[in-house]
């Protein structure tokens, strides 16, 4: 009960401060007047009685005193007043207030942008039911094939759900509508949505039944797609869409936030024994999910998993050797591969962050010299150390909370600009705003900055001896110890700069080395794009065969082409489909021998096309039609792993195309390496197959032409549309916008360390210039007393500049000694390049010397031209 | 007494609750109350007496109440709390317990 009583009281200190106020004053006069009344009835006349009363009384200022600290509220009005002070001081001094709340709010609200990245990406739980349950297939064994993952299923029992995923999403042609439409679709397990605990939006997930072979085509899609096609999810629920000329019953629609490692509009069940879920075994192409009983640890389930798989193993050695399936947590999981770039990113802007306070120390401490009158004159009135330390204390944290709100906004603003930074956000959802636990971030950064840069100070000015201050002319001698001080934060700032330019300078040369290596094919003035026959419409190879040989020549026909290429995988767009090829005069002794090669389905005039030299036999033509002999085209690579010393033209390679045989193509000629998978990527095997022999439904084409590739866009639509009027074209983009999406990653974190380590140098400048500048005021006697012995304009040059520069060069050294240390945690992101790369190093230091030359002379030039009459007399 | 040690600070503060323990009464009846009863031996120092009397409506042994005085002004009355009358009773134990200690103690000096 006394607690109640107690906050009560306190609560009312604090907000009903007058009226306690009053109350007290009351209560000390009416003894004063009882005091007053006594002293009169005693005899004494009523001035006498009251002075007696008074002095009885004590001072009445002092009982009143010690009565409000009894309330023990005073903490609290101390920091009010300390606050409000605060800002009275930051008000008076505009140009002050306005570059540090300006410095620090970029700082604070560049880290809070950045760690609100990190936590949407990293550590916010996943949006689906009890994430901590959820495991994910993981390397180096993520993936299984469907025939592995139903006998995973039935013979594990640690799983409260197993299901799986398609880790592709290939396009389908959706018609039925005013356009034909092609959509992303991916197949998931039956059980996939209820798996991961996430509930549709409208209508069901798919039934048990619906996973069976002979089951009713049934598809889920995404609330956007329902919104574009049916004008909402309800409608959507029991509609029918056309994929691929096949009629399918959409059962439920998903939340538009819902988005799981393949971005698609459309699920389709995996029905078992049916196309991708039909695949033959050595096919692992099959994402594995899984939820473990409540209990189960990840460990347990992994060697349950474990046993399975060595069963499997021995039960189906050609598809299964060395498969195992290894399980992940999935937050692990997905975010994992970010974590390099994100962590990276972090650090420097935390470093940024540093230099930024480190400068603002410097301000302070320079304030604080200023301020020695102001502050003597408050110990003088009785302010204890500890409270002067406090009030500046509060003074920075009161600034940095100021640019804390404005760092706030900034990241706001940022947070709007993230979708277009890619490859950066989350595979989740994405955000929108700021979350609680990032705004929470951003507060106790603003307190800890504050401490951190207002500490020093504080604890100078309420160490220092400030009696002395009082006294007129008081040299400030003792900012000596302050411009020590003040330098060794500048060292350091130097020392973090050169660290995050040697970083920048590193991926700078990286993303240099990238853009500029030979992919192997000529990537300029191509334009590409994807084309897929409806099965419906096309059934026969002979039509495909006809309708993609007819497209060709018309292709080849329009103004301005100078060849095209039609291929069934693009180089860096489609590095998929590796599949198991050997000698077959030599095959390898076991299965797990086996290598892959990349299986390339090609019309003539590819290699043209793209530029891919032809380095020895022929080309695949006409002659390689249904009824020849299977024919391939390797390239280098290929050949000299498979062949090697040996001409391969002639010989014969097996290629396990997933049927009980393998199939066997006789070599008949040899194309250079091209870097298909990434250009960061060395070549793999590539075998190049005839179409006439695999006529599939979809072709992906390489129209090089003399015109920017977008001109002969809409001639291409034309032509096939004139053809079919079903059949969309889809992505029309150049070669060289493929190349550089795919370097887009790499770009974003280089510009992005770039602008920190920018950031930093120039921070680091200014914070050399004040120390210098502030320096040369102090010493501005000096200056005039070496001037009038003698000393001249150059000397007092080289005496500024040198100092300057002694504090560069240790930052120098320092950093170059740390940024050696450092940059080996670069090491993933680099391409090209040591972590240790000298010519870096050396061009970074360069850099930094040169500018913090020109911070220095700013000031030196004005000690040059001091005048020493004047200095002399300048106390 | 003058500026309160810890062990006066405690007598005055058993003084004050002794008082209003009977009536609830305001700063200066208590001050008159306290020498009437101990005969103008214990004259309460008028500068420790307010503050004494704040720290304990603080603590929440006290409570206090405004109204009419006999002069029909306004003043503070204080009065015990049911924690406090509690802290009272065993304040005053300890209290005796004390004084008999050191009774006994000064016989035996001799």
């Amino acid at each position: 009960m006394r607690i109640f009583y107690k906050t009560f009281l306190r609560v009312r200190s604090i907000f009903r401060k007058n009226r306690v106020e009053q109350e007290l004053a009351d209560e000390v006069r009416f003894h004063l007047e009882r005091l007053v009344e006594q002293n009169i009835g005693r005899g004494m006349t009523p001035d006498l009685a009251r002075g007696a009363a008074l002095r009885d009384l004590g001072g009445l200022e002092q009982i009143k005193e010690e009565c409000r600290e009894m309330r023990r509220v005073s903490f609290i009005e101390n920091v009010i007043r300390d606050l409000r002070y605060g800002l009275r001081m930051l008000a008076k001094s505009p140009g002050f207030t306005v570059v540090a709340v300006a410095t620090l709010g970029v700082g604070i609200g560049a880290n809070t942008a950045m760690f609100s990245i990190i936590h949407a990406a990293l550590i916010r739980p996943l949006p689906y039911r009890d994430p901590a349950q959820l495991t994910f297939g993981g390397a180096p064994n993520p993936m299984a094939s469907a025939p592995d993952y139903y006998d995973y299923r039935e013979q594990a029992d640690c799983f409260a759900g197993f299901s799986a995923i398609l880790a592709m999403a290939p396009k389908t042609t959706v018609t039925g509508g005013a356009e034909p439409e092609r959509v992303a679709l991916t197949y998931v397990a039956f059980d996939f949505f209820r798996t991961l605990g996430v509930a549709p939006a409208a209508g069901r997930a798919f039934t048990h039944e619906e996973g069976q072979a002979g089951a009713p085509y049934v598809i889920v899609v995404g609330e956007r797609f329902a919104q574009r096609r049916f004008g909402g999810a309800r409608n959507a629920v029991g509609a029918t869409l056309n994929l691929d000329g096949l009629p399918y019953t959409v059962v439920g629609v998903m939340p538009a936030r819902f988005r799981f490692v393949n971005d698609v509009d459309v699920w389709a069940p995996m029905r078992r024994g049916k196309s991708w879920a039909g695949a033959p075994r050595q096919y692992h192409n099959w994402l594995i999910v899984a939820r473990l009983k409540p209990g189960v640890s990840i460990n347990r389930a992994q060697q349950q998993v474990d046993v399975i798989s060595k069963r499997l193993e021995q039960q189906y050695p050609a598809s299964d050797t060395g498969m195992g399936l290894r399980l992940d947590p999935l937050q692990a999981a997905i975010a994992g591969p970010e974590k390099p770039r994100l962590v990276l990113l972090m650090v420097a802007v935390a470093l940024v962050l540093l230099i930024a306070c480190a400068n603002l120390a410097g301000l302070l401490l320079a304030r604080g010299s200023a301020r020695r009158l102001e502050l003597a004159v408050r110990a003088a009135l009785g302010a204890s150390r500890a409270q002067i330390a406090a009030q500046l204390l509060t003074e920075s944290v009161t600034l940095a909370l100021l640019s804390g709100l404005l760092g706030v906004a900034l990241a706001l603003w940022l947070d709007r600009l993230l979708p277009l930074v890619t490859g950066l956000t989350d595979p989740g959802s994405t955000p929108k705003g700021l979350e609680w636990p990032v705004l929470l971030f951003a507060l106790a950064l603003s307190i800890v900055t504050g401490v951190l840069f207002g500490a020093a100070p504080a604890l100078r000015a309420a160490a220092l001896p400030l009696a002395q201050d009082l006294a007129p002319g008081a040299r400030t001698t003792a900012s000596r110890g302050g411009t020590s001080l003040r330098g060794a934060l500048v060292v350091g700032q130097v020392t973090v700069s050169l660290v995050l330019l040697a970083g920048t300078g590193l991926l700078i040369r990286s993303l240099a080395r990238l853009a500029g290596t030979n992919p192997g094919f000529d990537p300029h003035h191509l334009l590409t794009g994807e084309i897929q026959l409806l099965a419906a419409q096309y059934p026969d190879p002979d039509q495909r065969i006809r309708f993609f040989d007819g497209l060709r020549e018309d292709v080849a026909g329009i103004p301005g082409v100078k060849a095209a290429g039609f291929i069934n995988d693009l180089p860096i767009r489609d590095p998929f489909d590796n599949i198991g090829a050997w000698d077959a005069d030599h095959p390898p002794d076991s299965p797990a021998n086996e290598r892959l090669a990349h299986r390339r389905v090609v019309l003539p005039g590819y290699f043209e096309a793209v530029r891919i030299p032809l380095l020895a036999g022929r080309e695949l033509g006409k002659r390689d039609s249904e009824q020849a002999p299977l024919a391939m085209v390797i390239n280098q690579r290929m050949a000299r792993t498979l062949f090697p010393g040996v001409n391969p033209l002639g010989k014969r390679v097996a290629v396990d195309m997933g049927r009980a045989t393998p199939a066997v193509f006789e070599v008949v000629g040899v194309v250079g390496d091209a870097r298909i998978i990434a250009v960061g990527l060395g070549s793999p095997m590539t075998m190049y197959l005839s179409y006439d022999q695999f006529p599939n439904a979809t072709l992906r084409f390489a129209i090089r032409t003399d015109l920017a590739p977008q001109t002969i866009a809409q001639a291409v639509r034309r032509l096939v549309a004139a053809r079919n009027r079903d059949i969309p074209v889809e992505n029309l983009v150049s070669m060289e916008d493929i190349i550089g999406d795919s370097l887009a990653p790499q770009q974003v974190t280089t510009v992005t360390l770039a602008l920190f380590a920018g950031v930093a140098l120039l921070l680091a400048c200014l914070g050399l210039y004040g120390v210098l500048a502030y320096s040369v005021g102090q010493r501005t006697h000096e200056i005039g007393v070496r001037m009038a012995v003698g000393a001249r304009r150059a000397d007092v040059l080289r005496l500024v500049v040198g100092q300057g520069l002694k504090l560069a060069l240790m930052g120098l050294g320092i950093g170059v000694l740390g940024g050696l240390a450092a940059t080996r945690f670069l090491a993933g992101l680099l391409y090209g390049v040591t972590p240790t790369d000298p010519a870096t190093f050396i061009a970074v230091s360069a850099v930094l010397a040169a500018v913090s030359l020109l911070a220095a002379y700013i000031p030196a030039r004005r000690a040059m031209n001091v005048d020493p009459m004047v200095a002399l007399r300048h106390e | 007494m003058s500026k309160p040690t810890d062990l006066v600070q405690g007598t005055l503060d058993l003084l004050i609750m002794k008082t209003i323990a009977l009536e609830p009464a305001h700063g200066w009846a208590i001050a008159q109350r306290i020498r009437q009863v101990s005969k103008d031996v214990l004259q309460v120092n008028q500068g420790s007496l307010y503050p004494a009397l704040h720290r304990l409506e603080q603590s929440g042994w006290i409570k206090a109440k405004w109204g009419e005085s006999d002069n029909n002004r306004r003043a503070k009355y204080y009065s015990l709390t049911p924690a406090g009358r509690k802290y009272l009773d065993q304040e005053q134990a300890n209290w005796q317990r004390l004084s008999a200690a050191i009774g006994l103690v000064l016989e035996i000096a001799d």
